[in-house]
């Protein structure tokens, strides 16, 4: 497989790289960074890699993956410490932790909940980390073979899945991410270089840039929503609060949640598009419908934290498959850390593997160490943490603005990409109001760029034969699933019509 | 209500985006399709998704109970305070240029504190404080080059 030290070669080689003093610093700063944009609400995973991305552009690869990677995993376990103390999610992840683990830090439990949290968190992204290593590397000797027609048929599966990734209706969230999949059409177009919509500006001949448009999205919007009610007091915190308590013990006794979360956070972090926040739902739905006491969930039940949180976590890892292996991302901040490889040179992808062993092994020790990292950050201090929600949010809005328009120019040292922000805020504050979910304008905007090259490249490739994406059994699969993403929520009213015909 | 308006909104801008790519270089299937499939495509998806919503729109419209009325009122008068930030960053954006990051950020951000109802004093030091902080993390720290405008 590899040349240097046979089957653990992959995995050994990044040792050098990663134990140096520059990149173990850089690590920890990372996660620090991370757990406390993953408390401040507003400030969320993608917002935090978004920020930073650019600004590794003077690092060693290996220092700019140390900082992105410990920011990726720390700010997806903050977001808990947020939900279970103040009951406002600090990161999107974290929207199912609140439901339970509020009530039980009300009963006077908020270490309980927190160690929970911390320690699910923990276990969820090593188990992640441990199935990225064990399955890309199958996965990039097995992508050789692939052609455009599976990476297409495998983003049209990603698309199809966006609209069940959002709250509210199914309708508002596919015209959200055809909104999104048009402006990714903004610019030259990949196969023939014609320039389309680029209203005579040359900055946009190149298209939107993705990281302006995700943090004005996301985080602008978020500070526009914010500023309406005017308040700057923060939410009442748990004063009871002293330590995270570690609760290795508890968390072993619900080993099937702590699995089955594990397990469906690589799985739903590995589908293209779909990340933390749909992997905690699905893990709250599922524990919920499996419990012996459902009635317990949303009053403190322990497995409502368990589960959600190490789906999330889980899905830091699982997101990364689909990445390094195919240059599809599996998330956002995936989508994002492509282009973090790009700027050290590299792509994505089996040639990846295959000539850069030492960057995916370095990827795979970063992740596993910063996971251990934010468990030892979070049980020592949460504490420390937590305080950050106690910080008005006249400040915390501020911070977010200013952060979100310099990181945002720091890109390419672009005003126009400032303008870029603020419109795509000002567009995103509008969706919420009107109920347009916004994940899948951001998600469109992410895949429209690779799905169009694909399909155009799959029929030039096939000399205009559209057969051939149902011809090649890896690219019939997903075109399949993509059809049973359709039409699935027209199963029960259809069963529903077949019963009452028979009546 | 709502739905309807943005029905329209999406169909019209559907069209228009339609009809923006008839100039468009054309290519058949062997050729790889050319630069206006996408779009159409997309905005012919987005035409039927529009009339969808429209017409969603009628049917909900009808069981609607009129009490939405009053909660308008409400409503609006939250807009005002993001719309004052907004277009303080707009003015921002536009002196950037001109004078420069370290001058015009701290007038933003205490325009920014002052919104969220912040004493002025703390208005102040936050404004001067982050302005200073940001700038040595990016400028020392990251080495990016921010704005300078006449003075700074």
């Amino acid at each position: 497989m590899y040349e240097t030290g046979g089957f653990f070669g992959l995995y050994l080689v990044g040792l050098a790289n990663v134990f140096q003093f520059k990149v173990l610093v850089t690590l920890l700063l990372g996660t620090t960074v991370g757990i406390i944009f993953g408390v401040i609400p507003g400030l969320s995973a993608t917002i935090g890699v978004a920020i930073f991305t650019p600004l590794t552009f003077s690092m060693e690869t290996t220092v700019a993956f140390a900082m992105l990677l410990g920011i990726y995993c720390g700010s997806v376990y903050g977001g808990s410490i947020s939900a279970i103390l103040v009951n406002i999610p600090g990161t999107a992840a974290s929207v199912m932790t609140r439901l339970d683990g509020y009530p039980m830090a009300q009963k006077g439990e908020a270490g309980r909940a927190i160690g929970l949290a911390t320690t699910s968190s923990f276990v969820g992204g090593v188990i992640s980390v441990i199935m990225l290593a064990f399955f890309a590397p199958m996965i990039a000797d097995f992508a050789l073979e692939l052609s455009a027609q599976e990476y297409f048929s495998i983003c049209v599966f990603g698309i199809s899945v966006i609209a069940y990734i959002s709250t509210g209706s199914m309708l508002k969230g596919f015209i959200s991410g055809i909104l999104g999949l048009l402006l990714s059409t903004i610019g030259l177009d990949p196969i023939n270089a014609y320039v389309r919509f680029s209203f005579d500006k040359a900055e946009l001949i190149g298209g939107l840039e993705i990281i302006p448009l995700m943090v004005g999205v996301f985080g602008i919007s978020e500070v526009l929503k914010m500023v309406e009610s005017r308040d700057t007091k923060p939410s009442p915190l748990n004063e009871s609060f002293t330590r995270a308590v570690s609760r290795f013990r508890e968390l072993f006794k619900m080993l099937g949640t702590l699995i089955r979360g594990s397990i469906i956070g690589v799985f739903i972090g590995a589908v293209p598009a779909t990340g933390g926040t749909i992997a905690s739902i699905i893990s709250y739905g599922v524990e919920k419908r499996i419990s012996k006491n459902p009635e317990n969930f949303g009053k403190g039940e322990p497995r409502g934290i368990v589960g959600p949180e190490s789906a999330n976590n889980a899905a830091t890892g699982g997101a990364m498959i689909p990445m390094l292996t195919l240059g599809i991302p599996g998330d956002v901040v995936s989508a994002i850390l492509i282009g973090a490889l790009m700027i050290h040179g590299l792509s994505p992808g089996p040639l990846l593997f295959k000539q850069n062993p030492q960057i995916v092994s370095s990827i795979f020790i970063i992740m596993f160490l910063a996971n251990c990292l934010f468990l030892v950050l979070g049980l020592c201090g949460a504490k420390y943490f937590a305080k950050v929600t106690k910080w008005p949010r006249s400040i915390l809005v501020s911070m977010i603005l200013c952060l979100a328009i310099v990181g945002t120019y720091s890109v390419r040292n672009s005003l126009f990409d400032v303008w870029v922000l603020i419109i795509a805020g000002l567009l995103g504050y509008i969706l919420n109001k009107v109920g347009i979910p916004t994940a899948p304008l951001v998600l469109g905007f992410i895949l429209g760029k690779i799905v169009e090259q694909y399909l155009r490249q799959a029929l030039i490739l096939s000399y205009g034969n559209v057969l051939m994406f149902l011809m090649r059994p890896i690219s019939a699969i997903f075109l399949g699933l993509t059809l049973i993403m359709i039409i699935s929520p027209y199963f029960k009213p259809l069963l529903k019509m077949r019963k009452n015909l028979r009546k | 209500m709502v739905d309807i308006i943005l029905g329209s909104i999406f169909s019209v801008l559907a069209v228009i985006i339609f009809f923006r790519t008839q100039q468009y270089p054309k290519f058949n299937l062997m050729e790889g399709l050319g630069p206006g499939f996408m779009p159409r495509l997309l905005v012919i998806i987005l035409f039927v998704l529009s009339i969808v919503l429209i017409i969603t729109g009628i049917i909900n419209k009808k069981k609607e109970v009129k009490t939405e009325n009053t909660a308008s009122k409400d409503d609006i008068s939250v807009v005002f305070a993001p719309i004052i930030l907004l277009s303080s960053i707009f003015a921002y954006l536009v002196l950037l240029r001109l004078l420069g990051f370290l001058i015009t950020t701290p007038f933003l951000l205490f325009i920014t504190m002052k919104v969220m109802r912040a004493k002025t004093k703390e208005s102040i030091l936050i404004a001067i404080v982050l302005t200073v902080v940001i700038y040595a993390l990016f400028h020392f720290g990251f080495q990016v080059a921010l704005p300078t405008g006449l003075l700074f």
